[in-house]
């Protein structure tokens, strides 16, 4: 048992090694990230100067939330175009005769790459942030720190559904098109630009029916301060849930899908 | 010369619309799910204003132009010159040496060598959101027509000018198809936010402003001096951006993968 966590322990450290030491690539991604930030900073400082309508949130929440779920969007690797390569080019043949699960060493290697992530913006990226915005947000670290653990959970979440959309590439021989239209879906429903609570009733309904709202609102909720709707627990049971669901989903729609490639011969 | 060159550009352009013709199924599943997908981050602006009624003085018509002119941009590039976008990748594989040895010029090569069959059906989605903020706006269609153009070339001369940074960073594919999705979203997003330093970028080392908001001063103020200062941008941006690839090609240095076009 030890020993079956061990080979996916090893994978995930290679990643994360590999990963963090191409630095050059590494800061582009961060540079970018901190740009993205800051206008996302810029877009509701302006929305908080015009005054056009009342928002139930401190600007400087809102500030912090929006750039929490653009860092999340830049923490996770882009699996899914590497399982795509892996199926484009026919490598995938030669994974799937070694002796452990494809699909969960390409999540241990995810894992690993999405730490070295997770350490390089959870100290550049939030030491910017509190530079740029001017402070902690009002619900203070507590609220800060709730959010950075909850993201770091929904990152995984995230992965198994790049994981899904990579994997379909098996059947239809391209796993980015399904992506862009999760991806999307995630900007909208999960609430990317603005808390989902500021949608119309029918489309936060929608947003808190999909696991997406667990992957970004929910966690970065918790900067919103005492308007924050979901309490600990509940962010706790929801993130599980998806999690646990998400994980289950990827495993069968990978058994489908090598099945069909299986009988077609590749 | 300038003569066959263009017919040596039509009968690529021809040769890919054969190639996403052959795959008729795929094609069209891709189309669905691409247009799906733009349908969707376009739902995004509607709930935004549907909170917000008016962002720095745009509202839903000012994004549609802009979303319109960005897609569309962005499927020319994917059809007609979707080796511009791959370029890191072809540098990391050695891919031009055998652009190199032919004589017709090496961007064209590169540039049409390669397609994606989604670009027209992103197009045609450019061109029906333009149509729409055209009649909500009431501006001029030839004017329209002329944005385009100029947004095209911006941007394909932005993805040109960041992609030939892979003749100097080894590895640069993921990250450049980054930055390309990126700069066609800040050029979507409200002229306001940008002040201060980010104003200097946009208009600097990443000129998206010439993407979108530039044009919209255009066709909503009907601001000739926005036109001059798009007009001059577009051609050097443009020239720029070919410097740029010039002189990454000359410290080209050939991979050793081993490979045969035809």
């Amino acid at each position: 048992m030890l020993d079956g966590f061990r080979k996916y322990y090893i994978f995930a450290r290679t990643a994360f090694r590999d990963h963090t030491s191409h630095r050059m690539k590494l800061s582009i991604r961060v540079v970018l990230c901190l740009f993205f930030m800051f206008v996302f900073v810029e877009f509701w400082r302006l929305i908080g100067r015009e005054e056009i309508v009342t928002l139930p949130y401190a600007i400087i929440d809102i500030c912090w939330y929006a750039s929490l779920t653009q860092m999340f969007l830049f923490m996770s690797p882009r699996m899914f175009m590497t399982i795509e390569n892996d199926v484009r080019s026919g490598d995938i043949a030669y994974a799937l005769i070694r002796p452990m699960p494809y699909i969960w060493m390409r999540l241990s290697e995810a894992i690993g790459a999405m730490t070295g992530n997770t350490v390089i913006y959870y100290t550049v990226g939030i030491a910017a942030l509190y530079l740029y915005i001017g402070g902690l947000p009002t619900s203070g670290l507590s609220g800060l720190l709730s959010a950075m653990f909850f993201l770091y959970l929904a990152s995984i979440t995230h992965i198994f559904y790049q994981l899904m959309c990579g994997v379909t590439a098996l059947w239809l021989q391209d796993g980015e098109s399904i992506y862009r239209i999760y991806q999307k879906t995630l900007i909208v429903l999960g609430g990317l630009y603005m808390p989902i609570t500021l949608y119309p009733d029918w489309v936060q309904t929608l947003a808190y029916a999909t696991p997406v709202s667990s992957m970004m609102f929910a966690p970065a909720q918790f900067v919103l301060g005492a308007s924050s709707p979901l309490s600990f627990m509940t962010v706790t049971l929801i993130t599980t849930f998806w999690l646990g669901l998400s994980g289950l989903a990827t495993l069968l729609l990978f058994r489908i899908c090598t099945r069909r490639l299986e009988i077609n011969g590749g | 010369m300038v003569g066959n060159t263009l017919r040596y550009a039509v009968d690529m352009l021809k040769a890919n619309m054969k190639a996403a013709a052959t795959l008729r199924g795929a094609y069209i599943t891709r189309s669905i799910f691409n247009i799906t997908n733009h349908s969707i981050y376009l739902s995004l602006w509607v709930l935004i204003f549907d909170a917000i009624p008016s962002i720095g003085g745009w509202r839903v018509e000012h994004i549609l132009l802009a979303y319109g002119l960005g897609i569309f941009a962005w499927g020319f590039l994917s059809f007609a010159a979707f080796g511009i976008r791959t370029l890191p990748r072809q540098i990391d594989d050695g891919e031009l040496d055998t652009y190199l040895t032919q004589p017709k010029p090496v961007l064209l090569n590169v540039a049409l060598g390669t397609t994606q069959t989604v670009g027209p059906p992103e197009m045609i989605f450019g061109g029906v959101v333009l149509t729409i903020a055209g009649v909500m706006t009431g501006v001029s269609i030839l004017m329209l027509l002329l944005m385009t153009v100029c947004t095209t070339v911006v941007f394909t001369s932005l993805v040109l000018a960041y992609g030939s940074l892979g003749f100097w960073l080894k590895g640069f594919h993921g990250n450049a198809e980054e930055i390309y999705f990126n700069f066609f979203i800040i050029a979507t997003r409200p002229e306001a936010v940008f002040h201060g330093w980010m104003l200097v970028m946009i208009f600097t080392f990443m000129p998206v402003a010439f993407m979108a908001h530039v044009p919209l001063h255009v066709l909503l103020d009907n601001n000739m001096n926005a036109l001059l200062l798009l007009l001059s941008a577009t051609t050097l941006i443009a020239l720029i951006s070919y410097k740029i690839f010039k002189l990454g090609l000359s410290r080209y240095e050939s991979g050793n993968r081993f490979g045969v076009r035809g």
